[in-house]
């Protein structure tokens, strides 16, 4: 049994209230990793980014982060992962992390991700140099996840994002804004290398369970979709015997 | 009837509100009506939500507000066993 927390869009800022002080002992306690689905900071501010770290350095089990688009606000990105890493957290971006949890292992892939949109109402490579770019970095992100993914061999394999893989999950928001909140390009690099579980946030207002079109469950956990200050997925798998 | 001008000041009170570095709030809906603004969201706090507040009355000080912010309440942890 591997037991994750996640929350996705936490927001820290210099003023923001404590994200994770008060549960502290609680996640130690209920978890096995903490994984942050992105939009760490409020505005992308090296502040808030340090704010943030002081807070997670405090955090005892392994935690996972990718960032998301506010942390991209002030071009620090680096600085913030840098910052973040510094108090030992797991930046991923188009890589790995393998965790062990007693006798199993954790694998977690993740990327930012990036919009254009689902089957049926999405974006194309064409037209203009702008228009190609968006598509084009929405695919090398949803390349690199998919590479990412197939490398891991454990027990359980999470793929971490921030923007959308499924539109399920986006119910609740405005559908003219769904190209901005996701791409299906994320889902169809999960579905080509398999996961147990995809974590996403950015969706504020969309809802939390959805499901990829081979089956994998989704969940967006977006701090404002959950409405908790984690959730916590337990993902029964039997352990794996070697071959003799 | 309808009034162009004032969707195109609501859009750019909206726009204000996502850039401004000490605001970047995305999610809130903004609507200029009859000389009143209305603001819809749900925010993390009444401290984020007075800054809001504050922030639309300085670039807006011409306008009333209907303040429809509400501040989120947050449950205990759940867990989901999949």
């Amino acid at each position: 049994m591997i037991r994750i927390a996640a929350v996705g869009d936490v927001h820290v800022a210099e003023d923001s209230d404590e994200r994770f002080e008060p549960w502290i002992e609680a996640v130690h306690a209920e978890a096995d990793a903490l994984l942050l689905a992105g939009d760490l900071t409020r505005s992308g501010q090296p502040a808030e980014g340090a704010r943030l770290a002081r807070e997670l350095a405090r955090i005892k089990i392994p935690v996972v982060a990718v960032l998301g688009n506010h942390d991209y606000q002030m071009d620090e990105d680096r600085e913030i992962t840098a910052m973040l890493r510094d108090v030992g957290v797991h930046v991923l971006e188009g890589s790995s992390v393998v965790i062990p949890v007693g006798d199993r292992k954790l694998g977690v892939a993740g990327t930012k991700g990036f919009g254009g949109g689902f089957a049926g109402a999405c974006g194309s490579d064409f037209g203009e140099p702008e228009m190609k770019a968006f598509i084009r970095y929405s695919k090398r992100l949803a390349d690199a996840l998919r590479l990412e993914l197939a490398k891991l061999d454990t027990d359980v394999r999470v793929a971490l994002v921030h923007y959308a893989p499924v539109a399920d999950t986006l119910e609740g928001e405005r559908r003219e804004i769904y190209p901005f909140l996701g791409s299906y390009l994320l889902a169809e690099a999960v579905d080509a290398s398999g996961a147990d579980l995809v974590l996403h946030g950015h969706a504020h207002a969309g809802r939390e369970v959805g499901v990829t079109p081979r089956g994998i469950p989704v969940r967006n956990v977006a701090r404002h979709v959950i409405r908790r200050p984690y959730k916590i997925y337990q993902l029964e798998r039997p352990a794996v015997v070697p071959a003799r | 009837m309808r009034n162009d001008e004032s969707v195109y000041r609501a859009e750019r009170i909206r726009e204000a509100l996502a850039t401004e570095p000490e605001v970047a709030e995305l999610g809130v809906e903004v609507a200029v009506v009859g000389g009143r603004i209305v603001l819809r969201a749900i925010v993390t706090s009444e401290r984020r939500r007075a800054h809001i507040l504050e922030h639309v009355r300085r670039l807006c000080p011409d306008l009333e507000i209907d303040d429809e912010l509400r501040v989120e309440t947050l449950r205990e942890p759940k867990t989901e066993v999949l």
